[in-house]
């Protein structure tokens, strides 16, 4: 059985969630360092208490900190991102060229509606987009209900079509 | 609409076709368009996170305060109880260290003494007497530090050599037994004779005589990944590379027994020591497969 409390297992909570609780934080902040320090103190946090804290319940604890933590920070810079390089090139598809720079303006605009997001719209779209967590444990993580989540992404792919269209 | 939140699911694969159905053409393929490119999103943070891990684990853990059951008392207490009971009937005080073949092997023992095992070597000792009588039963070559105090014994099938605090090499094999003494005094005894050993001086039992040698160095070649031979016959010199480098050495009948070889080769490196093995005796190793080697005579 895993133990939060055995040093080998608490490293696989670390390498499985250190990425995507500092990305959390970083769609809070918009600042690296900020982001970077407060997940250290979540895992600290989390050492600290981990035989209180059952392993299935590991996760969700640990953005229940990082999320308790950031409410206390108020830095709120531009949250940049950018596109994964394509792993193969896209040289087999038929897509003319035409196509292909339609789609890059595309992927422009969808960054620059992406930043015209409200906030709480932001984070749990980020979350569900970038780092794949599922919106039962984004709702944990914000102390919300599923439903509430649901809501936000719903309205978030909304404000994006809107904005994308606007700019036609 | 059925659910308000339909975009939601559309995200996660849940929409059933009839729902999306319901969803202009036009503005699905842009909900698709932002579906697709968002996932190949990504955040440019790369700060090394390679010492935060080591950060968190030494930061301090809080002690959990144990609740235990009934149930759980009783299960320890019965632990304990088959603890002693089988410590009771099962009391054997004998440890045992063996060396493999292709290995080497350090050993406190419980006076703080030293012993440093070659390869395929063993020693045993009563733990339960150590305080008082410090002996240790010796199958192979051993290299002892032994701290001062009682005397010291090291018991072998062909004799015995006691010390006081001192450091020396007892080496057991096949047809003989050689004790080097680098420190201190050491005796050496079978059931006939005694001789004591001062540093630098080494002997060798053998079935019929008893050889005296002198050592230029001050701990055994072999703890320095070399091993030494003082006129050593082939058939020795095969059996103590096939122990050290846990290889076989098919020998095809008799081995030529007229040479003797005095050297030194290394104790980590094959290629060489079998050459220099080839050139002494004019002989030739044929390897066979990974680990086994067949001898050649000219």
């Amino acid at each position: 059985m895993y133990q939060t409390c055995n040093e080998h297992h608490f490293s696989f909570i670390f390498k499985t969630y250190e990425k995507s609780l500092r990305n959390f934080l970083y769609y809070k902040f918009g600042d690296e360092d900020q982001a970077f320090d407060t997940a250290q103190e979540a895992f600290i946090t989390l050492w600290k208490h981990c035989s209180d804290v059952p392993w299935e319940k590991a996760k969700g604890y640990l953005f229940t900190v990082a999320y308790k933590k950031a409410l206390k920070v108020v830095a709120h810079k531009k949250v940049v991102l950018q596109y994964a390089e394509k792993v193969e090139p896209n040289l087999s598809t038929n897509e003319s060229p035409e196509f292909l720079i339609e789609e890059a303006q595309f992927k422009q605009k969808l960054l620059n509606a992406i930043d015209a997001l409200k906030p709480h719209q932001k984070e749990a779209f980020l979350m569900h987009r970038i780092d794949k967590i599922k919106y039962r444990e984004i709702a944990e993580a914000l102390d919300i209900s599923v439903k509430a989540v649901e809501k936000r992404i719903h309205q978030a792919m909304l404000n994006l079509k809107k904005h994308i269209e606007h700019l036609h | 609409m059925k659910d308000e939140n339909y975009l939601a699911k559309l995200l996660t694969d849940e929409l059933t076709a009839t729902e999306k159905n319901k969803i202009p053409p036009e503005d699905l393929q842009i909900f698709e368009a932002i579906k697709k490119h968002s996932a190949e999103l990504e955040t440019p943070l790369n700060k090394d996170v390679s010492k935060m891990l080591a950060t968190v684990l030494h930061s301090p853990k809080k002690k959990k305060r144990y609740r235990m059951s009934i149930f759980q008392y009783a299960s320890i207490a019965a632990a304990v109880l088959i603890c002693i009971s089988l410590g009771i009937f099962l009391n054997n005080p004998k440890t045992t260290y063996y060396a493999q073949r292709g290995t080497a092997k350090k050993v406190a023992l419980p006076d703080g003494s030293e012993v440093q095992l070659n390869a395929d070597s063993q020693i045993s000792y009563n733990t339960k007497n150590w305080s008082k009588e410090r002996t240790i039963q010796l199958e192979g070559e051993a290299y002892f530090k032994v701290k001062k105090g009682s005397s010291f014994r090291v018991e072998t099938q062909k004799g015995t050599v006691t010390v006081l605090g001192t450091q020396f090499n007892v080496k057991d094999r096949a047809t003989s037994l050689l004790v080097t003494c680098y420190e201190g005094r050491v005796q050496v005894s079978n059931n006939n004779t005694s001789v004591i050993l001062t540093p630098g001086n080494s002997i060798t039992l053998t079935k019929n005589e008893w050889i005296e040698n002198k050592t230029f160095v001050n701990q055994p070649e072999w703890t320095q990944q070399q091993i030494r031979f003082e006129k050593t016959q082939l058939h020795e010199v095969i059996a103590e590379l096939e122990r050290k480098y846990n290889i076989t050495i098919q020998t095809n009948g008799s081995v030529n027994n007229s040479k003797y070889y005095t050297g030194t080769i290394p104790a980590n490196d094959l290629t060489i020591a079998l050459s220099v093995i080839e050139q002494s005796f004019k002989v030739r190793f044929e390897q066979q497969n990974q680990n086994s080697y067949t001898l050649k005579e000219h």
